[in-house]
Formats: structure tokens, sequence, C-alpha cells
């Protein structure tokens, strides 16, 4: 393991190097596991209760934002009755949570909620039912009381599912949370109208009716629900900018390491070369160097990234439930990818410097 | 290139009329230097330092081109070789005077590095290096990096790497420079040996007298001239 010995030789270079790659990559992969399993998160939500159609209005910066006037939900119900489901979604900035995900929901859509333990919420019974994560992490079971809005709700159940962004909130009925999320006693209004049609057909007519009889409303596909998130377009920009500072970084880390090494070894490399080395194997060598540096970095930048999520996890301040705690397969490869590309196109450097080399002024070199 | 053995081509080595000048010829390292050599015969360069022997042994060694004249290895002028690595690692051995091994290579590795260079399969190079290795007595030593041995077993090292491709030529810069006397021959004797059994040509730069009368010929170069050629007094037909 000769490359092993030379990156040895340079203990401290090497180590600088590795905690260099490490720390760029762990931000990106720690960034692209938030924003993928985000997705991933609101995807499976709205395809496993069968909703085709979200309908949001047009102007909001997000769905989430999204406000649909009580007319406009009474008119959309006269049009697809009992297939529509309205929904109020927001956050509260409650003493337990600083983003406390509180859905309002109809009793029927409740019913469609698997339960883990209790019974759905009563209507007009001041209760809530609980996700799962939030009454582990509060410690909450069913009976007892939960603060929303100033007012203590009793929780009636605890639901799963199976997305970490909504099992880390709790539901209740749908007027009083209108209530909670109108400001100043303004008027009360709806988040999403959700439908579900069974067919692609109805679902394009659907789409088309609402775009021409309410223009200030828009509905897309339930399967593009995800993608019209605004707030998952800012993070892939976000790790747009980060996985470009990884790049920048680790090139620059890797042709330092490479720089430093050709002018320290020079005249071990016209030694090399005297003996009848090509620059061609000279610079495989340096390859084989690059390449344990990139990989050593690359993993460990990954269990970084790894105790990143898991670290800001525990952070009161974010919230809870919503942050992955594991990175995927696709992340951990697209980071190896990224930094094993960066180290191959750092390499063209030093093979300028080795195509131009003189054996015989490397020899001589002091 | 053709990758037959050199030993039946006479002259081995042909220098002729060879000058070697640096910065834009107001530094002459070699003037007009002209001589020849067989295989199987060892030459000492002698003279004193800045006199050219090293500027000689770049230029023979395919490590340098000269300003004017030509060196020719069994007949082929070195400025046609196309190919210069693979020239030297097929044809050219180098002993330097600070052996000039590797420093995170051991022993083996470093002779192994010379085959290496000719894309020689593993099996082969452990095979050939460890041989070479006993054959200058550093079996023992194999594993060894350099800075755990000491200088003399250093520079047998380095002849077992030169030795590695089993070239027509050895080119030795002050081999001996940096040794006692003890090792200092032996590793003569090591590159005489190689001349006589395999038939290669090997060329000593030494200040040592008593090195270079130990050698079949003895060529003086001074101010980069070639100011003597000749037998030294152990060879007969010099005398």
């Amino acid at each position: 393991m000769i490359f092993w010995r030379n990156l040895l030789r340079a203990r401290v270079r090497s180590l600088m190097t590795v905690l260099g790659i490490a720390a760029g990559v762990g931000l990106f992969a720690a960034a692209t596991a938030i924003t993928a399993d985000l997705r991933q998160q609101i995807a499976s939500a709205i395809g496993r209760y069968q909703f085709d159609v979200v309908i949001h209005e047009k102007r909001a910066p997000s769905p989430f934002s999204s406000k649909i006037t009580e007319a406009q939900m009474a008119t959309l119900r006269q049009h697809y009755g009992a297939a529509l489901s309205p929904m109020v979604m927001g956050t509260l900035n409650e003493r337990w949570s600083a983003y406390a995900m509180l859905l309002g929901v109809t009793p029927g859509f409740a019913q469609r909620i698997g339960l883990v333990a209790g019974r759905h919420f009563e209507p007009g019974q001041n209760e809530v039912t609980l996700g799962e994560i939030a009454a582990q992490r509060l410690g909450l079971g069913i009976g007892q009381a939960v603060e929303v809005g100033g007012r203590s709700l009793r929780v009636a159940g605890i639901y799963r599912t199976g997305s970490r962004l909504f099992d880390g909130g709790l539901m209740g009925e749908i007027g009083p949370v209108q209530r909670l999320y109108a400001q100043d006693g303004g008027p009360l209004s709806y988040t999403l109208a959700l439908v579900s049609t069974g067919d692609r057909a109805a679902t394009a007519r659907i789409i088309d009716e609402v775009g021409r009889d309410f223009p200030s409303l828009k509905a897309i596909p339930g399967t593009e629900f995800a993608g019209a998130v605004r707030l998952l377009r800012v993070v892939d920009a976000f790790v747009g900018t980060i996985a470009v500072v990884v790049l920048l970084g680790t090139g620059l880390v890797v042709v330092n390491m490479l720089t430093m090494a050709l002018a320290e070894r020079t005249r071990e490399i016209g030694i090399l070369m005297a003996i009848g080395w090509t620059p061609w194997r000279v610079l495989r060598l340096l390859a084989a160097e690059t390449a344990l540096l990139c990989g050593v970095g690359a993993l460990l930048g990954n269990g970084f990234g790894l105790a990143l999520l898991h670290g800001v996890n525990r952070l009161e301040t974010v919230g809870f439930g919503w942050l992955p705690l594991h990175l995927g397969t696709a992340q951990v490869l697209t980071s190896f990818t990224l930094v094993f590309g960066v180290g191959t196109l750092s390499l063209a450097w030093p093979a300028l410097v080795l195509w131009r080399m003189q054996p015989l002024e490397a020899l001589r070199h002091e | 290139m053709n990758d037959r053995p050199l030993h039946a081509i006479d002259p081995l080595l042909q220098v002729e009329a060879v000058s070697r000048s640096h910065e834009q010829g107001r530094v002459q390292a070699l003037v007009d230097v002209s001589f020849s050599a067989d295989a199987g015969q060892t030459l000492a360069l002698t003279g004193p330092s800045g006199g050219g022997k090293s500027s000689l042994l770049s230029l023979i060694g395919l490590l340098d081109r000269p300003t004017r004249g030509r060196v020719c290895i069994g007949g082929q002028d070195l400025v046609q070789v196309r190919n210069a690595a693979a020239f030297r690692a097929r044809r050219i051995g180098f002993v330097f005077q600070f052996h000039h091994l590797l420093p995170t290579m051991t022993l083996q590795e470093n002779v192994e590095a010379a085959m290496l260079a000719l894309g020689a399969p593993r099996a082969r190079r452990r095979e050939r290096a460890a041989a070479l290795l006993d054959e200058v007595g550093l079996s023992a030593r194999a594993s060894f990096l350099p800075s755990q041995v000491s200088g003399g077993e250093r520079q047998r090292a380095a002849v077992a790497r030169a030795l590695a491709n089993e070239p027509d030529l050895l080119l030795a810069d002050e081999p001996t420079g940096n040794l006692d006397s003890h090792n200092g021959q032996r590793v003569v004797e090591l590159l005489a040996r190689q001349a006589r059994q395999r038939g290669a040509l090997v060329l000593v730069a030494t200040h040592n007298p008593e090195i270079a009368a130990a050698l079949d010929r003895r060529l003086e170069l001074r101010d980069g001239r070639l100011r003597s050629e000749g037998s030294t007094p152990a060879d007969p037909a010099g005398e």
C-alpha cells in the first residue's frame, strides 16, 4: 500500500483534506436527505389516502399557505359532493413545539386515518387526535390534555399516517382549527380541497373545470403536489447551492493536497521517471492517493451528515418528527459520485505538471 | 521498439561529437565528446566535479538531449527514440550517488517499481525482485524501508533496482561517493559482475581512483572535454 504510506507521510495534511471533504459532504448529505424525505413524505401521504386532485389558491406562494374562501369551498362542495374533503393545515408556535403542525379535517376525512390507540376526535367535544411521533415526544396518552392555541384539548386517540411530517402533529375538527388560524377574527378559510376521483379521465376533467370556473384557484394532480410545495423548491435550491460549494470546496482541498504533494515529491517523481515510469503511471499513483482521501472523506461525511440530522432533530426550535434520521442510498451514492468526480477533475492540474516535467530537472529539484 | 538484447551490436554505445550547453551557450557542460564502448565493458568516467561526468551520463541515459552531436545505443540514435520512458526502463539502469530509493517503498517495492514501468506481472516482479535482493545480499531486508537500512544496503538495493529489467547499459553516478571503502568496493564488484555475466555495458562516474582502477577503461572529463581515454593499468591491452 504505497499510496497509503505516502498519505501517512503528511498525516496532518491528509487529515485536513479528509475533514474538508467530510464537512462538505456531511452538509450536502443532510440537506439532500431532508428535501428528498420531505418530498417523499408529502407524496406518500397524498397517495396513501387516494386524493387524485389537490385544489389550492392559485396565487399562494405554496399550497400550504393557500386560502380558499368559505364561498369557494361551498361551490366546490356543490360540484364534487362527498368526493371532496376540505382541509385546514398550518403550524402554531406552542410551548411544546415551535412548529406544531395542526390539521383541521372533517370527521369523514379523519376516518381514513389509521389509529394506533383510542378513537377519532368527536366534533364539539374539544378533542384532538395526536400523531404517533408527537405522542411519543410529548409523552401524552389517551385522555390527557394538550394545549393548542391557548385551549386545553383532550387527546382522544393516536394516529399514524406513516409520514413523519404529519405524525409529528395533531388533528382536530375543521371548524375550531379554522378559527385558530383566522387572524384577529378575520374571515375563515380553508387551506386545501382534496378530491378523490378514482380515474384519470375524471381527474383531468376536474382540473379543467377548476381552471375554468375558479379563476383564483388551481387544481393539480395529487402526484404533482410535492413538486408544487414552494418550501421544497427553496430547499432544492439550497441543496443545489450546497452541492456547488461542496464541489468547489472538495476541488480546492484536493488540488491543494496534490499541489503540495507534487512540490514535495518532485525529486521522487524524477527518480520514478528516470527508471522508466511514464507521467501516466505517476498520475495513477497520485490518483490512488486522491481516491483514498475522497473515499474516506465521503464516508466520514455521510456519517457526519447522519449525526447532523440526529443532532438537529433534538433541537426543540425545529419542531420534531419531520426530519429524517437516515440517509437514502441515492444520497450516499450521489455524495460519493460528486466527491470522486471532483477528485478526478482535480487530477487535471497534476497531470499537466507531470506531462511537462523533465526527469533531469525533477531529479535536481531541491 | 526492438526488444532484443543489444549485446551483439558493436559498439553498443557510440558518442559522436556530443556537446551540451546551457543558458543559451554561456555554460558548456560538454564539448565535442566522442567515444564508443562495447557490451560487457566497464568504463570509469573520472575528472573533477563540474567536469561533465553527470551531464554525459544524463545524455546517455536519455534524461537530457545533446545540443550537438549524437548518442547511439545499439546503433539507434537516441534523438529518434519516441518513448524515452520505455527505452530507459528497458535498456538503461541507473544507480545514483544518494541511492534515490523511494522512501515510502520497501526495498522489495523499490526494485519492483522498475519492473512496474514495463508492466511486468506481479508474480514475476516479486520473484525477480526477491532474487535480485538475494544476489546483492539483502533478502533479509526486503521488507524494510530505506530509512531502516544502512547507506551501503541502500546503495546495493539501488543496484538491484537498476538491474531489475536486465538493462543493456548500467549508468552509475558516483555510486560509492557516500559509502565507506568496503561498501564502495562491494557495489563496484556487483556492477562489474553484471558486465561480465550479462554482457551489460557499465559506466561509472567516480572521483575514486581505486574504483576507476578496478574497471576496464577510464575516460577523463575536464571542463566538459574528454582529456584522456585509455585502459586502466589492470587491463593489459591498455598498457
